[in-house]
C-alpha cells in the first residue's frame, strides 16, 4: 500500500505528470534552471568567498549563515509543498479516510515523496556550497563525506520541520481564506515583502562586487555581529562544526536531538492533525447563512468587464498568478532595472558602457519588454478559463468581436497600469530620463496591447497555451524590436540614437498589431463560434 | 514555462553582474606600532609629603588597542634629581620615593623614548610647601622648557588694544595649595614680574605687558617649601579649545597669533566612555575634542568650518573638464572639483606649548574593516559617502576625473595638490612647540592615503621648529615657498613622503623654438615644434625620426602589437630610441627664466632643515618634485596610443600640458637623522600615480573571461625593480632599505640637493633610474597565432602599456639617494624624542 500510494504520489509531481514532448520539456527546462541556479549560486559563493577572505575568519562564520538561510529558505519551500501533498485535493480526504490505509502509511507514503523534493533542495543549495567551502578552505576529505550524510540529515530536518510548520499554516490558510479582503491585503503584503526582498538580496550582491562598497557590508562591526550571530544558527552550525571535525560529541549530539525531537514532535502532531482532518473534525463549521439574492440591473457590457475582472484576479498559480505579479511588477523591474544600471557602472562592465553608452538602455529596454511579455502570459488563458461560461457568452446578444474586445481591455488596461507605475518609479529616482520615460509608456502599451491581441488569437486558433507564435511574439519580439532599434541607431548621429532607437520599436510594434487586428477581425466570428474551450 | 522563464529572468541581473567582478587588493606598508601619547594622573606641580613615604606613580598609554605595540613601549620612569626623590621599581609598578624637601622633574616615556610626559614633583618635609599650578594645566609634553600664554582671550579685545590701550583680557587663575603646614597663603610673601599682578583674594594673575612673567610664593619657614611658577606673555590670543581656535584660523578675517592652551584630540582619544558607549567625562583636564558633538554624541560634519581654497596646483586640465561639461560633452558625468580643504588655516605665529591637535575625526576615513594578509591582520579603513578628505586632485586623468566619488578609476591618474590638516599661505609664519597630526593610523602607513598632507606650505619665511609633525599622506608639503626653516623637529609617519618640495611655477613647451633632433648617421634636423610634435598624419611606414613615429615604433618594438594593429613601420635601432628620448626631453623642457641677471639659478622654492629627525616614510623622507612631462599631454602623442584611449575616455584630452617645472632647493644641514629603513617588500612607488590598466586590457584584450590580468607597478612604473635589481648590494641590509631623497623624474627636474659632508659619508652616490631605455629592451613573447594568443597578446599589451606609460609621465630619469648598507647608520634604531628636548641645552 505504501509502495503503490509513493509511486502514485511521485507519479504526480510537476516532473512527470505531464506527457510526450511536453514531459521531455518539462524534465529538461527542470533541469537546466536546476544546473543553471547551482552554477550561479557556486560561481557567486567562490566570488564571495575569494572577496570576503581577506576578512579575518570571516569565511567560516558567512558559510554557516548562508547554509541557515538555505535551511529556512528549504523549510519554507517545503510547507506549500507539504500543504499540496496532504490537503490540497479535497477529494483525496474522503478516498483515503475511508481507505484501509493507516495515516501513518499514508505520511510514510507521501513524506517519502517530499523526503525527495527535500533531498533535491538540500543537496542543490547547502550540500552545493558546502562542496565550494570544503575545496576553497582545502578541508580534508573527510569534511566532505561528513556533509554529504549531514545533508541527509538537514534534509530530513527541513521535512520535519515543514511537518510541523503545515498545521498551523493550513489553519491560517483557512482563516484567511474566509476573508477574501484580508486575504487580499495579506497575499499583497507578502509579494510586496517577497519584492523588497528580492531587492535588497540583489542590491547587496551588486555592492558586494563593487569594491568601492564592499567595505559598508563588513565593517569590523558587522563582522563580528555576523561572527557572533553564526554562532547562534543551531542545527546549522552543529553540523557544520561536526563536519570539520570541531567538539564532535557535543555537536552530534546537538545535531541528533534536533533530529529526533522534530521527528516525533512532527509524526505526533501531524499524524493526530491528519486524522482528525480525514475525520473532518479540522473543518469549518459553516454557519448556516440566510442568502438573500438581490438582482442589480446592468448594462451587458459593464457585467462583461466585471466578469472580466473576476476571471483576471482569480487566483489559483500563487505568486505566479497574474494578478500576484501585477502587484510584483513595479517593485521587480525597478529593483532588476536600479541593478542592471549600477552594474553597467561597475567594474569591467563599466569600459563596456563607456564604448556603448546605449548599452543599458538596450538592456533596460529588453529587460521590460521581457517582464511585460511573461507578466502578459499569465493572463492570456483568460478564454480558458471562460469554462461553463463559454456557452453564455456565445448566445448573450453581443457581438463576439465586442465580446473579445472586452476581453483583452481588462488585462490590457491592468498589465498597462502596473508598467506605467514602474516606469514612474524608474524615472522618480532618475534610473532613466524623462525622455525615456515617454517613448517607454508607448512602447510597453503597444507590446501590452500585441500580446493581448496575440494570446487571444492563440487561445482562439491553437488552444494550446504554449503555442510557437505565442513564445516567439513574448520572448523573441522583444530582443528582435530591441535589436532593430539599437542596429539602427547606430546609423545616425549620437544625438537622435535614442529617439531612432525608440520610433524604430514602435513602428515595429505598430506594424505587427495592425497585421494581428486585420488577421483577428476578419476571423474572430468564425474562430470563436468553432471555440470550444479546452479540456483539463 | 512561464514560471521558469520568470525565475530566470529574475536571475538575469545576478548574471550580468557576475561580468562586472572587479578584484579588490590591499597595499600593506607595515609600520611599527608605538604608543601616541601618555596620559599621567599627576598634572603640573604635585606634592609629596616625606613622611608618607614611596607614592605609587601611575600613567595610562595612549594607542589603538586593535593594534599590538612594538618592543620598546613599555613605560619607565625617571627622576631629575634622584638625590630628592628616586624611582622604585616593584615588579611592574613604579614608585617615587622621597628623601629630602626639593623638587622633581619626573618623567614617564616608553622605554624607546618616542613618547614622553612628565610632571613636577615636590617633595614637602616638615615646613610645609605651597604648590601652585595653573587652572588650565601646562602641557606635560613639551619639547621646549617655556610655557607661553596669550595676553588676550579674544579677538575683540586683540583687535581693540593698542600702544596706549592695553587691554589684555586674558588672566591666568592659580590652585593654590598648601600642605604641611597650618599656614594661610598670607603666611607667604608673593613677588612677582613686573609686567603681570596677582589678586590674592580671586587667586588670579592679570597681565601688564609681554615678555617672561613669574611669580613666587616665599615659604618663611621652608625654602624648599616655596613655589615658583613662571612663563612666557605674548602678544597672541590663547585657544582653549576648537571653537576657539577655528575662529582664530579658518573664520578668523585677518592674522592672529595663536597660543594653543589645550590638546584638541580626537573624538577616542578625548573622551572616556561608558559600558554603553555614551561618554563618560574626559580623558585629561587639558584635552578637548577637534570638532563638535551633535545632541546624539555624533560627531558633527566640518564642512562649514573648514578653509576651503581653490588648489594653487595647476588645474587647466580640470577646468578643460569643466568647461567641456558646460558645452554638454561628457553626457552624464558631473563638473569635478578643484577646490582643497584645510582643517586649520594658520596665518601668524602659533605657539604650540607641547599641545597636540589631532584631526583625525575630519580626515581619516569613517569605514572600517578588517583584512587578512599574508596571516596578519590589519584594519584597513575605506572612504564612505560622507567623508571629505579622499587624497589628491587630480592633475590630468586619461578618463574621469570624478574617480574619488564615483570609485571608477581612470586608465591613468596623475596627482596635484592634497587635502591638508594645516594649510599655511601667509608669509613669516613660526610654528613652535607644536604636535599636528591628521589622524591616528594603526600599523599600516597605506592607511594614510586619503588622510591629506599633515602641513600644506604656500608661503615665504615660514619656520616650523620644536615640533613634532606626523601621520598624512605626506607630512610636510612645501610649495614655491621661499625660506623656509625646519628645526628641531621630528618628522614621522608618511604613506609617501615626510618632506615634499615643489613649485607650483612651470613654464610650458617653448614653441618660438625650432625642435632640434637626430635623425640617421647623428645628421641634425631642425623643424617647427609643432611639426615636430604633431601626430603622425602620412604613413606610419615613413622613417621621420619626429616624435610619434619614435614613440609608435619605440612603445610597439619587440613585440608582436604592430601585427595586431596593422602598422608596419621602419626599423628604429635601440640607440636611435635612446638619443629620440634625450630629443624629445630636450624639445619638450622649457627653463625660460631658470637663470636670473647674475647667473644664479632662480628657485621656486627653498627649504633648510636642521637637527630634525624623520621616521617612517612609505618612500623616501624628502623628495624634491617635479611637474610630469609626457608627450601626451602636449599633443596626444603616440597617437596610437591616442587610438586606444579614444573610445574608452570620450573628448577629454589634456592639451598643451608638458610642463617644466620650476627648480626648488633643499639644504639639509646638521643634525638631520633618517630613522627610515624599511622592509623591501613594502617599498613601494605605486601611490605615486593612478591607474586601470587591468581594465583596458581586459576590456580590449580579447584574452577570454578566465584569463587572469594582473598589473603590478613594474607594468606602469618599475622605480622599486629597476632600484633593487641593480643597487641592492649598496643599498639593502638585512632586506631593509633606507632612501632619504628621491629626486622625481617624468619630468624635467633641475631641482637641488644640498647635503651636508657627515650627511654625505654615510649616503650612497646618486643612483639614477632610466625606466624608458628599461623598457626597450623588454621583448613580449612571440606567438604563431598571435591574435588567438592570450598569453602572448597580454604581454605585449603589458610591455606596450610600460612604455605608454611614459607619454603620460614623461621620459627623464629618476634619482635617488641611499644609506650606505655597508655603514647601516640609523639601522634598526628609532628617534627619541629626548635628542629634540635636549637640543641648545
Amino acid at each position: 500500500m505504501i509502495a503503490r500510494l509513493f509511486i502514485k504520489e511521485f507519479k504526480a509531481t510537476s516532473f512527470l505528470g505531464k506527457k510526450g514532448y511536453k514531459k521531455i520539456l518539462n524534465i529538461l527546462s527542470s533541469i537546466i534552471l536546476l544546473g543553471l541556479f547551482i552554477a550561479l549560486e557556486v560561481l557567486l559563493y567562490i566570488n564571495i568567498f575569494d572577496k570576503v577572505n581577506v576578512y579575518t575568519d570571516f569565511n567560516d562564520a558567512l558559510f554557516i549563515i548562508l547554509s541557515f538561510v538555505f535551511f529556512i529558505a528549504g523549510i519554507f519551500s517545503l510547507v506549500p509543498i507539504t500543504y499540496n501533498a496532504f490537503f490540497k485535493n479535497t477529494k483525496e480526504r474522503i478516498i483515503l479516510g475511508t481507505s484501509p490505509a493507516s495515516t501513518f502509511d499514508i505520511i510514510l507514503a507521501k513524506g517519502l515523496n517530499i523526503f525527495f523534493k527535500a533531498l533535491i533542495i538540500t543537496f542543490s543549495t547547502i550540500f552545493t556550497i558546502s562542496l565550494a567551502y570544503g575545496i576553497k578552505s582545502e578541508k580534508d576529505f573527510v569534511f566532505f563525506v561528513l556533509m554529504f550524510f549531514n545533508s541527509l540529515g538537514i534534509s530530513f530536518l527541513l521535512e520535519t520541520f515543514a511537518f510541523i510548520l503545515v498545521i498551523p499554516f493550513r489553519e491560517i490558510r483557512k482563516i484567511i481564506s474566509r476573508y477574501k479582503i484580508v486575504s487580499f491585503i495579506i497575499m499583497m503584503i507578502f509579494l510586496i515583502a517577497l519584492a523588497l526582498l528580492y531587492g535588497a538580496v540583489l542590491n547587496l550582491f551588486v555592492n558586494l562586487i563593487r569594491n568601492d562598497d564592499i567595505g559598508s557590508l563588513f565593517t569590523v562591526d558587522s563582522v563580528n555581529v555576523l561572527k557572533e550571530i553564526s554562532n547562534y544558527l543551531w542545527p546549522i552550525k552543529n553540523v557544520v562544526e561536526l563536519a570539520k571535525v570541531n567538539e564532535v560529541n557535543l555537536n552530534f549530539v546537538i545535531f541528533f536531538s534536533f533530529v529526533v525531537f522534530s521527528y516525533v514532535a512532527a509524526i505526533f502532531l501531524f499524524n493526530r492533525y491528519l486524522n482528525d482532518y480525514y475525520e473532518g473534525k479540522t473543518e469549518f463549521k459553516k454557519a448556516k447563512k440566510q442568502h438573500t439574492f438581490s438582482v442589480k440591473l446592468t448594462s451587458i457590457e459593464g457585467a462583461l468587464v466585471r466578469k472580466e475582472f473576476n476571471l483576471a484576479l482569480s487566483n489559483s498559480d500563487g505568486v505566479f498568478s497574474y494578478i500576484s505579479l501585477i502587484i510584483l511588477e513595479p517593485f521587480l523591474v525597478f529593483s532588476v532595472i536600479s541593478a542592471v544600471n549600477l552594474i553597467f557602472h561597475t567594474g569591467n562592465l563599466n569600459y563596456i558602457s563607456t564604448l556603448f553608452p546605449s548599452i543599458f538602455l538596450t538592456v533596460d529596454v529588453i529587460l521590460i519588454m521581457l517582464f511585460i511579455a511573461i507578466i502578459n502570459t499569465t493572463s492570456t488563458v483568460s478564454l480558458l478559463k471562460e469554462r461553463n461560461t463559454l456557452l453564455v457568452m456565445k448566445t448573450i446578444p453581443v457581438s463576439y468581436f465586442k465580446q473579445l474586445l472586452i476581453k483583452i481591455s481588462v488585462p490590457t488596461i491592468l498589465s498597462f497600469i502596473s508598467f506605467l507605475v514602474s516606469i514612474l518609479a524608474l524615472v522618480i529616482f532618475n534610473e532613466i530620463s524623462i525622455v525615456d520615460f515617454l517613448f517607454l509608456v508607448l512602447v510597453g502599451a503597444l507590446v501590452i496591447v500585441l500580446l493581448n491581441l496575440v494570446s487571444l488569437y492563440n487561445d482562439l486558433k491553437s488552444k494550446s497555451k504554449s503555442s510557437l507564435l505565442s513564445m516567439l511574439i513574448s520572448f523573441v519580439f522583444p530582443f528582435a524590436a530591441v535589436a532593430l532599434g539599437a542596429v539602427l541607431s547606430l546609423l545616425v548621429e549620437p544625438y537622435l540614437e535614442s529617439v531612432v532607437f525608440y520610433l524604430s520599436i514602435i513602428a515595429l510594434e505598430i506594424i505587427v498589431i495592425l497585421l494581428f487586428i486585420i488577421k483577428v477581425k476578419e476571423r474572430v466570428t468564425k474562430l470563436f463560434m468553432k471555440y470550444e474551450g479546452e479540456a483539463r | 514555462m512561464k514560471k521558469k522563464a520568470f525565475l530566470f529572468l529574475l536571475l538575469l541581473p545576478f548574471i550580468i553582474a557576475i561580468f562586472a567582478f572587479v578584484t579588490a587588493s590591499y597595499v600593506i606598508r607595515g609600520v611599527e606600532v608605538n604608543i601616541t601619547g601618555i596620559t599621567l594622573e599627576h598634572v603640573g606641580n604635585v606634592p609629596f609629603l616625606l613622611k608618607d613615604g614611596k607614592q605609587l606613580l601611575k600613567a595610562s598609554p595612549i594607542y589603538d588597542s586593535n593594534y599590538p605595540l612594538s618592543e620598546g613601549n613599555d613605560l619607565v620612569w625617571t627622576s631629575s634629581d634622584p638625590s630628592v626623590a628616586e624611582i622604585q621599581k616593584e615588579g611592574d609598578e613604579y614608585y617615587l620615593v622621597p628623601k629630602k624637601e626639593g623638587k622633581v622633574v619626573v618623567t614617564c616615556s616608553n622605554s624607546k623614548g618616542t613618547a614622553v610626559a612628565s610632571f613636577s614633583a615636590v617633595i614637602v618635609g616638615d615646613g610645609g610647601a605651597i604648590v601652585v599650578n595653573p587652572i588650565i594645566p601646562f602641557s606635560q609634553s613639551k619639547i621646549t622648557e617655556i610655557d607661553y600664554v596669550g595676553l588676550f582671550d579674544t579677538k575683540e579685545a586683540y583687535d581693540a588694544h593698542s600702544e596706549t590701550l592695553k587691554n589684555y583680557d586674558a588672566s591666568l587663575e592659580l590652585d593654590i595649595e598648601i600642605v604641611g603646614t597650618s599656614s594661610s597663603l598670607d603666611g607667604f610673601t608673593i613677588e612677582t614680574s613686573s609686567n603681570i599682578e596677582f589678586d590674592r583674594q580671586t587667586k588670579t594673575i592679570s597681565f601688564l605687558d609681554e615678555g617672561e612673567a613669574y611669580i613666587d610664593f616665599i615659604n618663611p619657614f621652608s625654602e624648599s617649601g616655596s613655589a615658583h611658577l613662571e612663563f612666557t606673555l605674548v602678544n597672541a590670543i590663547n585657544a582653549y579649545d576648537y571653537d576657539d581656535l577655528i575662529s582664530l584660523t579658518n573664520k578668523a578675517s585677518k592674522p592672529y597669533k595663536i597660543v594653543l592652551r589645550s590638546n584638541l584630540e580626537s573624538f577616542v582619544n578625548t573622551y572616556n566612555f561608558d559600558q554603553d558607549g555614551k561618554i563618560s567625562g574626559l580623558k585629561s583636564k587639558n584635552t578637548s575634542f577637534f570638532g563638535r558633538l551633535d545632541e546624539n554624541e555624533e560627531v558633527m560634519s566640518y564642512l562649514d568650518d573648514l578653509y576651503v581654497f581653490e588648489t594653487t596646483y595647476n588645474h587647466d586640465f580640470l577646468n578643460k573638464w569643466n568647461i567641456e561639461i558646460d558645452k554638454g560633452l561628457h553626457e552624464g558625468e558631473e563638473k569635478t572639483n578643484i577646490y582643497r580643504y584645510a582643517g586649520l588655516r594658520i596665518q601668524d605665529d602659533f605657539y604650540g606649548n607641547g599641545f597636540t591637535v589631532n584631526l583625525h575625526d575630519l580626515t581619516y576615513p569613517s569605514g572600517t574593516q578588517s583584512v587578512t594578509i599574508d596571516g596578519e591582520t590589519y584594519l584597513v579603513p575605506y572612504l564612505t559617502k560622507d567623508d571629505l578628505y579622499r587624497g589628491p586632485l587630480p592633475f590630468v586623468t586619461l578618463g574621469n576625473p570624478n574617480y574619488s566619488m564615483t570609485g571608477v578609476l581612470p586608465m591613468f591618474t596623475l596627482y596635484g595638490q592634497d587635502n591638508s590638516g594645516v594649510y599655511i599661505d601667509h608669509d613669516n609664519v613660526t610654528l613652535n612647540d607644536v604636535h599636528f597630526k591628521n589622524c591616528d593610523f594603526g600599523n599600516n602607513l597605506s592607511n594614510l592615503e586619503y588622510v591629506g598632507s599633515t602641513i600644506d606650505i604656500n608661503a615665504d619665511n615660514v619656520t616650523i621648529k620644536n615640533s613634532i609633525i606626523e601621520n598624512g599622506r605626506n607630512v610636510i608639503r612645501s610649495y614655491s615657498s621661499k625660506n623656509l626653516t625646519i628645526e628641531n623637529s621630528l618628522l614621522q609617519n608618511a604613506m609617501e613622503f615626510l618632506f615634499r618640495s615643489g613649485s607650483n611655477e612651470y613654464n610650458h613647451v617653448n614653441y618660438d623654438e625650432n625642435a632640434i633632433y637626430n635623425g640617421a648617421n647623428g645628421r641634425k634636423y631642425s623643424s617647427d615644434k609643432k611639426s615636430y610634435l604633431a601626430p603622425i598624419s602620412g604613413k606610419y611606414s615613413e622613417k621621420t625620426y619626429k616624435a610619434d613615429s619614435l614613440l609608435t615604433f619605440a612603445t610597439i618594438s619587440n613585440t608582436q602589437a604592430g601585427e595586431f594593429l596593422g602598422i608596419v613601420g621602419p626599423d628604429y635601432t635601440k640607440e636611435e630610441y635612446i638619443t629620440f628620448k634625450n630629443d624629445l626631453v630636450n624639445n619638450l623642457t622649457n627653463t625660460d627664466g631658470f637663470i636670473d641677471q647674475d647667473g644664479n639659478k632662480v628657485y621656486a622654492g627653498t627649504s633648510k632643515i636642521i637637527h630634525t629627525n624623520f621616521y617612517n616614510s612609505g618612500i623616501s623622507a624628502v623628495s624634491l618634485d617635479t611637474l610630469p612631462q609626457g608627450s601626451f599631454l602636449e599633443t596626444n602623442i603616440t597617437s596610437v596610443f591616442k587610438m586606444l584611449l579614444g573610445i574608452y575616455m570620450s573628448d577629454a584630452y589634456p592639451e598643451n600640458m608638458a610642463l617644466t617645472s620650476f627648480p626648488t632647493r633643499v639644504e639639509i644641514g646638521e643634525g638631520v637623522n633618517f630613522y627610515d629603513w624599511k622592509n623591501t617588500n613594502q617599498l613601494t612607488y605605486e601611490s605615486l600615480l593612478g591607474q586601470d590598466i587591468t581594465t583596458l586590457i581586459v576590456s580590449h584584450g580579447g584574452l577570454g573571461s578566465d584569463f587572469n590580468v594582473e598589473i603590478t607597478e613594474d607594468d606602469y612604473l618599475p622605480l622599486k625593480k629597476l632600484l633593487l635589481d641593480n643597487h641592492s648590494s649598496e643599498i639593502v641590509k638585512e632586506n631593509k632599505v633606507n632612501l632619504p631623497f628621491y629626486i622625481e623624474g617624468g619630468g624635467f627636474n633641475d631641482s637641488d640637493l644640498v647635503l651636508n659632508q657627515e650627511l654625505s659619508e654615510v649616503l650612497t652616490s646618486e643612483i639614477e633610474i632610466d625606466p624608458f631605455t628599461y623598457s626597450l629592451d623588454l621583448e613580449a613573447i612571440h606567438s604563431d597565432n598571435f591574435n588567438s594568443d592570450p598569453l602572448a597578446k597580454y604581454e605585449t599589451m603589458k610591455v606596450a602599456m610600460l612604455r605608454a606609460s611614459f607619454n603620460v609621465i614623461g621620459f627623464n630619469n629618476y634619482k635617488m639617494y641611499g644609506l650606505k648598507a655597508s655603514e647601516g647608520t640609523w639601522f634598526n634604531e628609532t628617534p627619541s624624542l629626548d635628542y629634540l628636548r635636549n637640543y641648545g641645552a
